[in-house]
């Protein structure tokens, strides 16, 4: 397992240099292999979140080491993104009802949270934990057209550990 | 081919259309379906005596189109409603299969199209698709268990993508099979940077297509697809 985060390093805003790491778990909901190309390529599942804050760890305050962020699942593959280019979705997204009217805008982040105490089983002390999150909340089809967006993102930077059946 | 353009030499026909008689369609997607598809399908049971009948009150044949629509269903419009059958009956006097669903109707070729023909293609996929709701049952990121409103008109979806490509001469590709968490069904392609999802709830066919992360510019979405519509988002896909 990966060495502990420095608690030393400040975690008050992410900036946009600063590179994230998207866990993949090792199911083929959030991956696809692309027999085409032979290349195994991220579905937009790999960000969603029952909260629609997908988290992230910030490479920065985890040694820039993915194996921290694929934790205890070692089957789990780790994806990256850039902050800025995560901001730069093309701010705002709109969302629209049935009849395509505007309902609102959502402006995207990546905003620290770090986990300083264990409140639910499957946590741990996580100070590089970070959260995208869109602000208001984006509601179904505003959200997905942003996990569309950021898979698309993370594809273009490729895996850094892939999952345990793609590993060469 | 345009389903515009019935015969004119159609003598007067009159469809006696039962209203109330949506109960006699035994298919349980319409028991989650509101007032208006209660009509539709009271339309499509009438519409479905006469072409197993051979004939109604009226003399209508298949090869027939009716030139005046009585009883309107119930949350119908009029012009909709005689718009919508004048299609059917030109469609069925062309010899094209018609399946009536929830919120229209899809038509596809006899000739050359039976559903066995088109079958392998799907085979896998819709295998597939029937082990979706315990897929996402056991994984703890989705919130929401797949429906089963929606897992019916998710294979009929499916089965009638599959059809149309074939139809069309393209060539089928297997589909990833996931939800929005929504309850809905949902299938995805990608192909050289371009991604294209449907998902399908229990009353709509939403679709979304993606050419890039740029939401505004890369991007674009829409709800219940035309016939054209769905080849053009193949075509523009795989094209």
């Amino acid at each position: 397992m990966a060495e502990m985060a420095n608690p030393n390093e400040s975690f008050d805003t992410v900036g946009n240099e600063e590179i994230v790491f998207r866990r993949v778990e090792n199911d083929p909901f959030f991956f696809r292999h692309n027999e085409s190309t032979g290349e195994l390529e991220i579905t937009h599942q790999a960000f969603r979140d029952k909260y629609k804050k997908p988290s992230v760890d910030r490479s920065q305050l985890c040694n820039h080491d993915p194996k921290w962020t694929q934790w205890d699942h070692g089957d789990a593959g780790v994806v990256s993104l850039v902050t800025g280019e995560v901001r730069a979705i093309e701010p705002p997204i709109i969302s629209r009802d049935n009849r395509g009217r505007q309902v609102d805008r959502h402006d995207i982040d990546v905003v620290p949270d770090p986990i300083t105490e264990i409140q639910a089983p499957g946590e741990r002390i996580n100070p590089a934990h970070a959260q995208i999150i869109s602000s208001p909340p984006a509601p179904g089809g505003a959200f997905d057209r942003l996990l569309v967006a950021l898979a698309n993102l993370a594809q273009r930077r490729g895996w850094l550990i892939k999952p345990v059946d793609y590993r060469d | 081919m345009s389903p515009s353009a019935p015969a004119t030499d159609a003598f007067p026909i009159i469809l006696d259309v039962p209203v109330g008689s949506a109960g006699t369609v035994s298919n349980d997607e319409y028991k989650a379906h509101n007032r208006q598809l209660e009509g539709f399908a009271a339309l499509a049971t009438a519409f479905s005596l006469v072409l197993s009948q051979g004939t109604s009150s009226s003399g209508a044949t298949p090869a027939m189109v009716p030139t005046q629509v009585n009883s309107v269903p119930t949350g119908t419009r009029q012009e909709q409603t005689e718009q919508d059958i004048t299609k059917w009956f030109w469609y069925a006097r062309e010899g094209f299969d018609i399946d009536i669903h929830g919120s229209g109707a899809w038509f596809y070729p006899k000739r050359g199209l039976a559903h066995e023909n088109v079958a392998p293609h799907l085979e896998r996929s819709l295998a597939s698709l029937m082990e979706l709701p315990a897929r996402v049952k056991a994984n703890d990121i989705f919130e929401n268990e797949i429906d089963e409103v929606a897992l019916k008109s998710a294979s009929k979806f499916l089965t009638h993508l599959g059809r149309l490509i074939v139809m069309t001469g393209e060539q089928w590709h297997e589909p990833h099979l996931s939800t929005e968490d929504r309850g809905d069904v949902e299938f995805a392609w990608w192909h050289r940077g371009k991604t294209l999802i449907f998902s399908i709830t229990a009353t709509d066919v939403h679709y979304l297509q993606a050419w890039g992360s740029n939401v505004r510019s890369e991007m674009d979405e829409g709800i219940n697809p035309t016939h054209d519509k769905l080849i053009e988002l193949w075509r523009w896909l795989y094209g």
